[in-house]
């Protein structure tokens, strides 16, 4: 059998030095395979980013492997120019990804230019074909940033990313600024790019019900350690972590949550929540009852 | 309800609110009541006016936008006060929380001396009682340890315990009304939960108005809730009875837009 895609082992992160050295990440372990969507969940300062920002490359990890097609992936700028064109990233808040000055056409056209893609006239054929490929419209081309909506900037992002047709995406809290009618646009918009360009992705977001529709795997992280991994369909329907339990729970039926007077008291008190506290919630979610439902 | 709480004003009661910009109708006449105790949510998405509607209440409109209708807060009449009076309003009889603290809260001032100096201006307490109720307010909010979040600048404190500073500073003058925009907007899901959970327990002392494009959050803590789109209020109704059985189209959109709103196996 052939190496997975991607294949994390141990994976280390710490930033700073000596007394210094906070440990962002202890020890992380997956393999990704081409078309795989694996989901990372946790809160802000659990490490989900620090460890894709790793396989991006924009951080070295402190230990542990890291192999793409069975190669060793160094970081960034030691990374060879097909190395780097595999793996693309978007991010949270494409305003700031996104070059004010730039139009659409220009900054798709970006990557395309740098690696030499082309002539004007192909490139411009490529840029109307990732356009269309990401929904947007022809007529959007010659749009400056702020003058899109923030869906529409997110797919400007998207284009860019995949103009260098990676095989892993890594999609960075890329739907969490947007409203959830845009957020529900998105994330079909990239379970379509998965399925049609057979595009791993690594999907870190808060949001259940995206992670639900677009992840086959999913991978909880709290603070630096991984607490829970497994396929979607186990981890979100059986969840052992309280931190797992209480994300469910505040996504899917936070009015369920909030009527349990001892949860209640204990997130007030901003107390850990134990896994045993939710149980409760719990047979309310798995019993399928969503807010309306709640009593 | 009792005979007591009818012949009492409702903390907040709205009647015909008009926005308009320039000759542009905004809020076209807008009318919404707030009890004692009671928490409504405004829910709508991004530009269906909930949030002008809201600053309206407190009379925080910029320039460019005119505001007319009735605002009683516990039967008086404000919307008739001048600039200087409102000033005494904000802050005292209404508190406000925002969506990002970070941006509301002046960075050079300890988290402390912000609540201090909003006592002082609106009980008229001697500094050393100000600074007990600043520190007693903040333990309230359960932050962490009495001296070091009173002495915290704003940055040193994480995003949830920012917002419950803030909570704080919104209720320490025991306001008639809260006005919430997007509390929970900017925080995790776990750290929303905690914030609706606290602001819900605290807030009961008043009444709350709570903003937000988040069914699920304002369906967690509401008692009513109001669901906006373009300038009007197209169904209100007890929470339990709205999510339950939405009439309004825009209802069922936003429903099934919510994380949990729609069934998830």
């Amino acid at each position: 059998m052939s190496s997975p895609l991607l294949q994390i082992r141990d994976l280390v992160i710490d930033y700073g030095k000596g007394a210094d050295r906070f440990r962002a990440l202890h020890g992380c372990s997956f393999d990704l395979e081409p078309g795989q969507v694996m989901a990372v969940v946790g809160e802000s300062g659990s490490g989900k980013s620090s460890l894709v920002r790793a396989v991006a490359g924009l951080v070295a990890p402190a230990s542990g492997e890291m192999l793409l097609d069975g190669q060793v992936l160094p970081p960034l700028r030691q990374r060879p120019p097909h190395t780097r064109r595999m793996i693309q990233m978007v991010f949270q808040d494409p305003g700031a990804s996104l070059n004010p000055l730039h139009r659409v056409q220009a900054i798709i056209e970006e990557p395309l230019r740098v690696t030499g893609y082309g002539d004007a006239a192909g490139r411009k054929r490529r840029v109307a074909e990732l356009m269309d490929m990401t929904q947007l419209s022809a007529d959007l081309a010659t749009r400056r940033p702020r003058e899109l909506s923030g869906g529409q900037k997110q797919r400007v992002a998207i284009a860019r990313a995949l103009a260098m047709e990676p095989r892993i995406l890594i999609a960075d809290e890329a739907l969490s600024a947007l409203d959830f009618t845009t957020q529900d646009h998105v994330s079909r918009l990239l379970s379509d790019l998965r399925r049609d360009l057979n595009l791993a992705m690594l999907f870190v977001s808060h949001d259940m019900r995206s992670v639900r529709r677009m992840a086959d795997d999913v991978c909880v992280i709290e603070k630096g350690h991984v607490v829970e991994q497994g396929a979607v369909s186990d981890v979100l329907y059986n969840p052992k972590s309280a931190y797992t339990r209480l994300l469910l729970a505040a996504a899917l039926n936070p009015r369920a949550a909030l009527s349990d007077p001892r949860l209640a008291e204990a997130l007030e008190n901003g107390e850990a929540v134990s896994e045993d506290a939710l149980k409760g919630v719990m047979d309310i979610i798995r019993g399928g009852a969503l807010m309306g439902d709640a009593r | 309800m009792n005979a007591a709480a009818t012949s009492m004003p409702p903390s907040l009661a709205v009647a015909g609110l008009r926005i308009s910009a320039g000759g542009k109708v905004l809020v076209p006449g807008l009318s919404l009541t707030i009890g004692r105790g009671e928490i409504v949510g405004m829910v709508g998405a991004s530009g269906s006016g909930k949030t002008i509607s809201a600053f309206s209440l407190a009379r925080l409109l910029p320039d460019t936008l005119t505001q007319s209708g009735e605002i009683s807060l516990e039967g008086e009449r404000i919307d008739r006060l001048s600039e200087s009076e409102m000033r005494k309003v904000r802050g005292g009889r209404i508190g406000m929380v925002f969506q990002d603290p970070l941006s509301s809260f002046n960075p050079l001032r300890t988290v402390g001396s912000i609540l201090v100096e909003s006592i002082c201006r609106h009980q008229r307490l001697p500094a050393r009682q100000a600074r007990e109720l600043a520190i007693d307010t903040l333990a309230t909010m359960r932050l962490p340890g009495r001296k070091a979040s009173v002495d915290a600048y704003p940055h040193m404190l994480s995003g949830g315990q920012r917002q419950r500073a803030m909570i704080g500073l919104a209720l320490v003058n025991r306001p008639a009304l809260i006005i919430a925009d997007e509390p929970t907007t900017a925080l995790d899901p776990t750290i929303q939960l905690q914030i609706l959970a606290l602001l819900r327990h605290q807030a009961s002392s008043a009444a709350c108005l709570f903003i937000t494009h988040d069914i699920g959050a304002a369906s967690a803590i509401c008692d009513r809730l109001a669901v906006m789109n373009e300038g009007e209020i197209v169904e209100e109704g007890p929470t339990d009875r709205l999510l339950a059985s939405p009439t309004h189209p825009f209802t069922r959109e936003l429903l099934s837009h919510a994380p949990g709103g729609a069934r998830f196996r």
